[in-house]
């Protein structure tokens, strides 16, 4: 081929987008592929963006972007057979005050690649690269079928499912263990009922996160006029429910059928979520000519309470265009990760690194929330023989664990997080 | 030869899901060029190919989906490409569409063939060829499922209930494809590439010779088949219950 860029972006999600939009600033000749019809096609995403990367490097986002609601609702739910726990938290700000806002990633992904278009970035669809190139250890280009295309730098952004790093040997081979099934369906349900069922105002959105023994962790995310309900689900545990399974288990539930009964499920998705957290990082997520960005290096949060990823994508994907411009083409872009440490990036992750070993933890979902919505149960059940906290707490603790036990492991698990 | 392919942005009707009243959700589902439209463009680009003729695409309307049906199909092989830029496209007369497509012919042809979809995904009216063909005043051959080119002359087959039907016209001619004509390919990385960097040229409808009529669009509604529920209890007689089936299909339900 006769053409030759200056960097090809192998992905075009959150991550690759982001790093051809400062590489294009830095006047780099560049070319992302994206395998599905459009970016974001492939993508499975739950629906909260944190916005303060945004605020920084595209000053005029909250014009056009396709924002559905700020999120002023945050809940934690346990969601037991045929009761609710809920952990709220609210907050009454100015429209556009708030930290993060819902969206649905297909659409922000298209606002995005539209940016990165008018920097003269070609963005190609329908291209699945299938291969990477290397000549003595340096990348210099990628293989499409029977085409190859060659640059000086090759920017790897393909996602959570790390096929191309596994297949060149860069990356470990993803284990069960490490991953969860992210399961999603998205309901139509007019904004008004949107409105008045989870009490919030037109451009106000909610963010609840779901435990519960059946199905373990879930969420919900409310859009304009739709609300996007969702499951990860763990494939080693010991599942009541197959996964295919699971969502219907969700929207079944006596709590959520009363929010979302009546809508119409438009859409089906699922997708490997990477769970593991800084255990999962890759320590050298580049290479001569190369650079690993987003959710393929590992960059994904979860806190125990807000899971980010996209926002983590952005930040490396500037990281790593301010890495290209400054490493000569053939040598190892060293300052990328200096860049990842000096922005408290990898600080983070690895303060948050026991989280992943404690929602990996059965009990977590099975245990726990069963006895929490027992002793709410006996504590809000008035009859003739009430009962204190502690014999409430006792009988629900009953033969599963001594209340000691218990309490050294709520400790330990409130010191992780 | 110079060849012209018309090609529609239609809803993407595999992807469609309902209201529980059963109306569509319009607005959230995907838009595609039409398939048997695909099929028109890859029967020109097969012709290019043989006897090196000149491919030129033309699309209606003036969203961003417009710009990528009109990408789609120079990366398949178009050579030129047109946009008639008006809004509310999806509301406008076959006939109206009749006389862009004749103004286009005027502004940017001759051409020997115009070939196009036989009916889009979404109105299914198969009007629009034999309109042009009206209007331009040249033959029209419908519903073809194989072309070829013999001696100077189009040779059109076309697969109907009582037989297949061959005919045979000397260029200008217009032609409707169905989707059995071919398999549109996959369009190649270096295709893709070359159609990022191609030109699309705008055409406002204002400067088109054409009196713009539209339709109003009352109401979509979901496809319902009326179900008979005849139902007979075959758990004291089954005999007479297949019996009783047998004279039901037999009278043609």
């Amino acid at each position: 081929m006769s053409e030759k860029y200056d960097v090809i972006v192998v992905g075009g999600g959150p991550a690759g987008l982001s790093t051809a939009y400062f590489l294009a600033d830095k006047g780099y000749n560049i070319i992302v592929l994206e395998r599905g019809s459009e970016p974001g096609s492939k993508n499975v995403f739950g629906g909260r963006i944190y916005s303060y990367p945004l605020d920084k490097y595209f000053p005029e986002w909250r014009k056009d972007a396709p924002i559905e609601r700020w999120v002023r609702r945050e809940v934690l739910s346990i969601l037991c057979k045929d009761s609710i726990v809920n952990l709220e938290y609210e907050i009454n700000r100015r429209l556009n005050g708030y930290d993060s806002f819902t969206a649905f990633l297909s659409r922000f992904l298209k606002w995005l690649a539209l940016k990165v278009e008018e920097k003269n970035v070609v963005v190609a669809t329908n291209v699945r690269v299938d291969e990477i190139l290397f000549r003595d250890d340096v990348a210099y280009g990628v293989r499409i079928g029977e085409d190859k295309l060659e640059a000086e730098y090759i920017v790897i952004a393909e996602g959570a499912n790390t096929l191309l790093l596994e297949k060149h040997g860069l990356r470990a081979k993803t284990s069960p263990r490490d991953i969860a099934v992210g399961i999603k369906e998205v309901i139509k349900l007019s904004r008004e009922k949107i409105n008045e069922r989870f009490s919030l105002r037109d451009e106000e959105g909610l963010a609840q996160f779901l435990i519960c023994p059946v199905f373990g962790a879930g969420f919900i995310y409310t859009m304009k006029e739709y609300v996007s309900i969702g499951v990860i689900y763990r494939p080693l545990f010991n599942n009541q429910v197959e996964a295919r399974d699971v969502i219907e288990e969700l929207r079944i539930h006596p709590h959520i059928s009363k929010l979302l009964g009546d809508g119409i499920p438009i859409e089906y998705s699922a997708h490997i979520v990477r769970e593991a957290g800084y255990r999962d990082l890759m320590h050298k997520p580049y290479g001569r000519s190369y650079i690993v960005v987003g959710d393929a290096a590992g960059l994904i949060l979860n806190t125990g309470f807000t899971v980010r990823g996209v926002d983590l994508a952005i930040e490396s994907g500037r990281l790593a265009a301010e890495a290209i411009e400054k490493t000569p083409p053939g040598e190892e872009p060293t300052l990328y990760m200096k860049l990842l440490q000096e922005k408290g990036i990898i600080t983070t992750l690895k303060k948050f690194r026991k989280v992943s070993t404690i929602l990996s933890d059965q009990r977590i979902y099975r245990e726990y929330p069963e006895i929490i919505c027992q002793i709410l149960e006996k504590i809000y059940t008035v009859d003739e023989l009430p009962e204190t906290l502690n014999e409430s707490l006792k009988k629900a603790v009953g033969g599963k664990t001594s209340i000691i036990r218990l309490i050294l492991q709520l400790l330990n698990m409130v010191r992780s997080l | 030869m110079r060849i012209l392919t018309l090609v529609k942005l239609t809803v993407d009707i595999s992807q469609l899901k309902y209201e529980s009243s059963g109306d569509p959700l319009m607005d959230i589902v995907p838009r595609k060029m039409g398939d048997s439209d695909k099929c028109a463009v890859e029967e020109a680009v097969r012709l290019k190919e043989k006897y090196n003729a000149h491919t030129v695409v033309v699309t209606i309307g003036s969203t961003l989906d417009h710009e990528r049906i009109i990408r789609d199909a120079y990366a398949m092989g178009i050579d030129e490409g047109y946009i008639v830029e008006v809004d509310g496209y999806e509301n406008l007369q076959a006939i109206t569409v009749g006389e862009i497509v004749k103004s286009i012919v005027e502004m940017t042809g001759p051409y020997d063939l115009i070939i196009l979809g036989a009916g889009s995904l979404d109105t299914h009216s198969y009007t629009l060829g034999p309109i042009i063909a009206s209007k331009i005043g040249i033959p029209v051959i419908a519903g073809v499922d194989s072309l070829n080119y013999i001696d100077g002359c189009f040779e059109a087959r076309c697969v109907m209930e009582d037989g297949t039907y061959i005919y045979r016209s000397k260029p200008p001619l217009i032609v409707t494809v169905t989707t059995e004509v071919n398999e549109p390919r996959i369009p190649t990385l270096k295709t893709i590439l070359k159609s990022k960097k191609m030109e699309i040229k705008r055409l406002k409808i204002e400067n088109l010779k054409v009196k713009l009529e539209k339709i109003n669009i009352l109401d979509i509604k979901r496809y319902v088949i009326q179900r008979k529920n005849i139902i007979w209890d075959a758990s004291e007689d089954l005999e007479k219950a297949i019996d009783n089936l047998f004279k039901l299909l037999v009278s043609g339900v």
